[in-house]
C-alpha cells in the first residue's frame, strides 16, 4: 500500500536522483528586485537529494519573474525540499524538508535573518500566531511521529512539541485556534484535524473527516473546508483495488463539527491543493487531472456535490493570490528542468505563464 | 521504495590460443586482449586495455578509481563510498555490460552494477570495449562494454606465487589483499583473498552550510575470496572452475544539503561461479561455460526502511569457431540466459525471464590488409523477439604502422525489472532500447629514435531509440516510458609515448581526451519538449586525463592528472545549475627492492587530489580533499 504523498516523496527521489542540482557557480542575471514591491514568492521544492530548491520572487506590476533570489541574497544554495513559504510580519519563513530547517528572511530585500535548524526534523508549514510565536508542523525524523513545533520568534528557537496524528502538515489559524491537518504517516493512514489552542498550546479537540486530509482553508466566517486525497490501493496489475481503497472527500465544518462530507467519484486519486477566494464563493482544489471548483454557496447535510471542472490541467502546486483572486498553476514538467507558474482569472482562462526553478509547488503570499 | 534506494546505490572467456594469422591484424594496437570473441570478431570497436602492469601496482583500488586514473571515461559517483557506474560515450548508468569472464554481471533489477565494490585484485585483465557490443555480448552493451577476466592458466611445473599487499591511508583507509596460485604440469589453483575498510570520515567545504563539515557515515567494509581452478585434460584441452564470494557494507552518508544525520546502510553479497571448458583442435574450438550470479542487496535506514532484494542469473553459452582458412573464421554459438528477481518493491511477484539468443560472426581477412566482421545476433526474450542485431566492422591496415578503422553496429537494452515490475508504476509493455552505433578510427605508430608514439583518434555516432525514462502520470503516479530518442557523437583521442632516456630509464606518457556531445532529439512529453537539443545532464562536452610515469632501475615515480569538464545537472541546461569542472591530480612514488630473483618487494606512497580540490562528482555528493596511502607489496615467485 502506498500513499500518495509517500509515492510523490518516493519518485521525487527517484526523478532526483537520476537528475538535476545546484552550483554556486553565481554568475550574472538577477540584480535584486526592489524591496517591498507588490509581488510574491515563488518555492521551487527541487529534487528530493539533489540540494536544488530556490526562490524566485514574482513582481506583478513589472511582470518579471526573478529566480534564485535566495541564492543571489545569501551566496547558498536554498537547500533540499522547500516545502513551502510564509510571510509573516515582514519575514518569510521558508521551510526546507529535507534539510530540515527554516530559513528566515527579510520580505523586503531578501536578506538572511537567521536559519533554525534545533528541533526540527521534517518541517513542512509554517503559521505566524502572534509576534512572539508561530507553528511549525513536523512530520518527525521517522515520518510517522507528527508533530507540531512551538517557535519562539524572538529567539527563533522551538519551545515546545505538540503531538499530533501522523504526518501534520497544513495549517489554518481561526480565532484563538488552529485546526492541524493529519495527512498519514509512513505506511500508515491518518484522519484527524487536530484543534490547538493557542492559548494554551495544547490539543483541545480532536474532528475526525475522511482518510489522509491534507489541505484545509477557512472563510472570515469560520466556515473550515478539508480535502483529503483518501487512500489508494493497487491491484498486483496496478489498478486500484476498489475494496480496499478510500475515496477523496471534500468535508464542510462548522463550530468544530462536520456538517457534511463528500465522497469523490474515483478512488484513483483524491481533491488535493485545496484553495478558497477571497469571497468564498469559490473552492479550487486539483482531482483527477484537473482543477475543479466547487461553490460554496449550498453546500451542506442532504445537499449533493457540484464540482465543475475549472482548468484541464493538473499542475504540481496550487495557490490563490488574495489581491487579484487569481488561480496560480505550479506545473513541474518533467521534474527535470525550471517549472512553470501560470495565473489563471476567475473565469479559469490563462493570463500568463513565467518560468520559474525546479519542481515548482507553491507561493509565498 | 527499493527502486529509491536502488537509485541511490544505485550500480569468454578465452582461450590464449588465437589465431596467429588473424593476430596480425592486431599488431599495430597491441591490444592483448584476452577475451577470445572480442579479440577476434571486435573488428573496428575502439577498445582500450589497461595495462597489466597498472592493475597488479593499483591491486588495492577498486574499479572507479583504477578507471578514473587512468582513462578519461566518465565515471559517474555518488560520493566516494557510493554507487559507480560508467557512461561510455555519454550513454545512461545501465548502459554499459561489464562482462567478467564474458558473464554480464549487470543487474537484472537495476541495470548497473557498482563498480566502487569491484575490487582490482580480483582480476588481471582489464579492456574497455567503446561503442555498442551487443551483436558480440548481448543486451545491455549500448555505450560500452567492460572486460574483465583472470589471466589464462600457465600450467608452470610446480611453480608457486605469492603476492601480499597492504595499503594503510587517510580517513582510515586499509586493504589487505592476498594472491596465491599453484600449477602444477597440468592444473593450477589460484586464490584471492582481500578485506578492504575505509570510515572516510574526511572533511568537506559544505555549500549549503557554508561550513567545514565531517563527512559522517561513509565507512565501507569490504571483504571477498576468489577460487580459481584450471585442469588440461589434453593440450589446447582445459576445464576451468571459478567461484567469486563477496560480502560488502557501506554506510550510506547524507548528502550535503540534508539536514537530518544518516544511519542507512547497505549491504551487498554477491556469489558468483562459473565453469568454463574449451577445445581448440586446430580448425575447430569449442567453448561452453555456465554461470551462476547472485545478488542479495539489503538496505536497512535504521528509521522506517528495511528492504530485501535477491536477483539471481544463469548464463549457459556454447559456441563454435570454424577456421576455414588461413583468412576466414566463422564462429556460432548459442546463449541462454534465466534471470528471477525478488524485491519488495515487486510486491508478490517474483519475475523471472528466459532469454535465448543465438549468435554467429564471420571475419575474415582479404589480402592480408583488410580484416571485416560481420556479426549477427537474434535474442529470442519471453515470447518476443529481441531487435535483430548486425554489425560490420572494418580494419584497413596498408602498413604496420598505419590502419583505419570503422565499425557500424546495432545494439540494444531489454528493460530491467524495475522497469517492468516496480509496484507501483512499472510499464510491462516497455520496448527494449535499441541503438545504433558508427565509429570510425585511425592508429599510427611513430618511432623517433627512442620515442615510440602511438596514436589513435576515433570519431562516433550512437543513435539510441525507445531510451527509457520514468515520467509522471497525470494522477501522480511515475512510470516507465519509451520516450526518448537520443543521439550522441564526438571524438576521442587517445596518445602513448615511451620514451627511452638511456639505458635505465624510462618515460611513459599517455593522455587521452574525449568530446561528447549527446542529445536528447525526441521525447514524447509535453514538458520535455524545452529540452530538446540539449546535452544530457552529467555528460561533460571535455574529459581528459594525463600520466606521466618516470622509471628508473627499480625506482617510479608518477603523477596522474584527471580533467572533467563542465556538467549540467538540469534537462534545460541551466548554467547556474551546472557542476564546475575539476581537475584532480594524484602524484605516486614507489621502490623495488629484490632478492635473488625470488622475493621482491614493493614499497610506495601516493597522494590523491595533491591540489585539494573540493569538488562534486555528483551534484550534492562531496568528494574527499588531499588522501595520503603507503602502499607495500611483496611477491614470492
Amino acid at each position: 500500500m502506498k500513499m500518495n504523498y509517500l509515492s510523490r516523496l518516493v519518485w521525487s527521489v527517484l526523478v532526483g536522483a537520476t537528475v538535476i542540482m545546484t552550483s554556486c557557480s553565481g554568475d550574472d542575471e538577477s540584480a535584486l528586485p526592489e524591496a517591498g514591491t507588490d509581488g510574491f514568492f515563488v518555492v521551487n521544492e527541487g529534487g528530493f537529494l539533489n540540494g536544488n530548491a530556490s526562490l524566485s520572487y514574482f513582481n506583478k506590476s513589472t511582470k518579471i519573474m526573478t529566480n534564485d533570489v535566495f541564492l543571489d541574497a545569501t551566496s547558498r544554495p536554498l537547500g533540499d525540499q522547500a516545502q513551502s513559504m510564509t510571510i509573516f510580519e515582514d519575514k518569510g519563513y521558508i521551510v526546507v524538508q529535507s534539510s530540515s530547517k527554516i530559513e528566515v528572511i527579510d520580505s523586503k530585500d531578501f536578506s538572511s535573518t537567521t536559519t533554525i535548524t534545533e528541533g526540527l526534523s521534517s518541517p513542512r508549514y509554517f503559521l505566524g500566531i502572534s509576534s512572539t510565536k508561530g507553528y511549525v508542523s513536523d512530520w518527525g525524523s521517522d515520518s510517522k511521529t507528527g508533530t507540531i513545533k512551538v517557535l519562539d520568534l524572538m529567539s527563533n528557537t522551538v519551545t515546545k512539541s505538540i503531538a499530533t496524528g501522523q504526518g501534520a502538515n497544513k495549517m489554518i489559524f481561526v480565532g484563538n485556534k488552529v485546526y492541524v491537518t493529519t495527512t498519514g504517516g509512513f505506511g500508515s493512514l491518518d484522519n484527524n484535524i487536530q484543534v490547538i489552542s493557542t492559548d494554551t498550546d495544547a490539543i483541545i479537540k480532536t474532528i475526525q473527516v475522511g482518510d489522509n486530509p491534507k489541505s484545509i482553508v477557512s472563510d472570515e466566517a469560520g466556515t473550515i473546508w478539508v480535502a483529503g486525497t483518501g487512500s489508494v490501493v493497487y491491484n498486483p496489475d496496478f489498478s486500484v483495488d476498489e475494496a480496499n481503497s478510500t475515496a477523496g472527500f471534500i468535508a464542510k465544518i462548522v463550530n468544530d463539527e462536520v456538517e457534511v462530507i463528500f465522497s469523490m467519484p474515483s478512488k484513483a486519486s483524491g481533491p488535493s491543493n485545496l484553495e478558497i477566494n477571497t469571497t468564498a464563493s469559490n473552492l479550487y482544489f486539483d482531482y483527477a487531472g484537473n482543477i475543479y471548483t466547487l461553490e460554496t454557496a449550498g453546500v451542506g447535510a442532504g445537499a449533493s456535490i457540484d464540482i465543475k471542472q475549472f482548468i484541464n490541467k493538473s499542475f504540481y502546486g496550487l495557490d490563490l493570490d488574495p489581491s487579484t483572486n487569481n488561480i496560480l498553476g505550479f506545473d513541474a514538467g518533467d521534474f527535470t528542468s525550471a517549472g512553470t507558474m501560470s495565473r489563471y482569472d476567475e473565469s479559469g482562462t490563462l493570463i500568463d505563464s513565467y518560468e520559474v526553478g525546479i519542481i515548482p509547488n507553491g507561493a509565498g503570499l | 521504495m527499493k527502486r529509491l534506494l536502488i537509485i541511490l546505490f544505485v550500480f569468454t572467456t578465452g582461450v590464449v590460443n588465437a589465431q596467429q594469422e588473424t593476430d596480425s591484424v592486431r599488431l599495430l594496437s597491441e591490444v592483448k586482449v584476452q577475451d577470445k570473441r572480442l579479440k577476434t570478431y571486435a573488428t573496428g570497436n575502439k577498445l582500450i586495455q589497461i595495462n597489466p602492469e597498472v592493475i597488479k601496482n593499483q591491486s588495492y583500488s577498486s574499479f572507479t578509481d583504477l578507471l578514473t586514473r587512468n582513462t578519461s571515461v566518465n565515471i559517474r559517483s555518488y560520493g566516494v563510498s557510493g554507487l559507480s557506474t560508467i557512461s561510455f560515450r555519454g550513454s545512461g548508468s545501465n548502459h554499459s555490460a561489464i562482462l567478467w569472464e564474458g558473464i554480464n554481471l549487470q543487474s537484472p533489477s537495476n541495470g548497473s552494477l557498482d563498480l566502487t565494490l569491484l575490487p582490482v585484485s580480483f582480476v588481471d585483465n582489464v579492456t574497455l570495449q567503446f561503442g555498442g557490443g551487443s551483436t558480440l555480448f548481448g543486451s545491455g552493451a549500448l555505450g560500452g562494454a567492460i572486460h574483465i577476466a583472470g589471466s589464462q592458466p600457465e600450467f608452470d611445473n610446480r611453480s608457486t606465487k605469492i603476492s601480499l599487499s597492504q595499503q594503510l591511508g587517510s580517513f582510515g583507509n586499509q586493504y589487505t589483499g592476498v594472491n596465491l596460485k599453484y600449477s602444477g604440469k597440468d592444473y593450477e589453483v589460484k586464490l584471492r583473498v582481500f578485506t578492504k575498510k575505509a570510515d572516510n570520515d574526511f572533511s568537506f567545504d559544505n555549500r549549503f552550510t557554508l561550513q567545514r563539515e565531517k563527512q559522517e557515515n561513509a565507512d565501507l567494509k569490504q571483504s571477498g575470496v576468489m577460487l580459481e581452478v584450471a585442469y588440461r585434460l589434453k593440450d589446447n584441452h582445459t576445464v576451468q572452475a571459478k567461484y567469486w564470494l563477496q560480502d560488502n557494507l557501506i554506510n550510506i552518508s547524507k548528502v550535503a544539503s540534508a539536514g537530518a544525520p544518516s544511519f542507512a546502510t547497505q549491504a551487498d553479497y554477491f556469489h558468483r561461479g562459473l565453469i568454463l571448458w574449451e577445445m581448440d583442435k586446430g580448425k575447430d574450438a569449442f567453448n561452453m561455460k555456465s554461470a551462476f550470479v547472485l545478488h542479495e542487496l539489503i538496505y536497512d535506514n535504521k528509521v522506517n526502511i528495511l528492504s530485501n532484494s535477491l536477483t539471481k542469473a544463469w548464463t549457459n553459452e556454447a559456441s563454435w569457431d570454424h577456421q576455414f582458412s588461413k583468412y576466414w573464421q566463422l564462429q556460432t554459438g548459442v546463449n541462454h540466459t534465466y534471470e528471477s528477481g525478488e524485491s519488495d518493491g515487486y510486491g508478490t511477484l517474483i519475475p523471472d525471464r528466459h532469454r535465448t539468443a543465438l549468435f554467429t560472426a564471420l571475419k575474415g581477412l582479404i589480402n592480408n590488409k583488410l580484416e571485416t566482421t560481420l556479426a549477427l545476433r537474434e535474442a529470442y526474450n519471453v515470447g518476443q523477439w529481441s531487435p535483430f542485431l548486425p554489425s560490420l566492422g572494418l580494419h584497413y591496415q596498408p602498413d604496420p604502422k598505419y590502419g583505419i578503422k570503422g565499425k557500424i553496429a546495432r545494439s540494444y537494452r531489454i528493460p530491467t525489472f524495475n522497469d517492468l515490475y516496480w509496484a507501483t508504476g512499472g510499464n510491462p509493455i516497455l520496448l527494449p532500447e535499441k541503438g545504433v552505433n558508427i565509429e570510425l578510427g585511425s592508429e599510427q605508430i611513430y618511432e623517433l629514435g627512442k620515442v615510440e608514439l602511438q596514436n589513435e583518434l576515433t570519431i562516433f555516432s550512437n543513435y539510441i531509440h525507445n531510451w527509457i525514462q520514468w515520467i509522471p502520470g497525470s494522477v501522480g503516479i511515475w512510470s516507465p516510458n519509451n520516450v526518448q530518442e537520443v543521439w550522441s557523437r564526438g571524438v576521442e583521442a587517445t596518445s602513448q609515448a615511451l620514451i627511452s632516456l638511456n639505458s635505465e630509464s624510462l618515460l611513459r606518457l599517455n593522455g587521452s581526451y574525449q568530446h561528447t556531445n549527446t542529445t536528447k532529439e525526441k521525447t514524447k512529453t509535453q514538458a520535455g519538449q524545452n529540452e530538446l537539443g540539449k546535452q544530457l545532464i552529467y555528460v561533460p562536452y571535455h574529459q581528459g586525463n594525463l600520466s606521466l610515469l618516470w622509471n628508473k632501475k627499480l625506482s617510479t615515480i608518477g603523477t596522474k592528472i584527471n580533467y572533467t569538464g563542465s556538467q549540467f545537472t538540469t534537462g534545460d541546461n541551466d548554467s547556474k545549475r551546472a557542476l564546475d569542472q575539476y581537475t584532480i591530480i594524484d602524484i605516486s612514488a614507489s621502490q623495488n627492492f629484490s632478492i635473488r630473483n625470488e622475493h621482491s618487494l614493493m614499497i610506495g606512497m601516493e597522494i590523491k587530489n595533491l591540489g585539494n580540490k573540493s569538488y562534486e562528482v555528483r551534484a550534492n555528493y562531496p568528494m574527499p580533499g588531499r588522501s595520503f596511502n603507503v602502499n607495500i607489496n611483496y611477491q614470492f615467485n
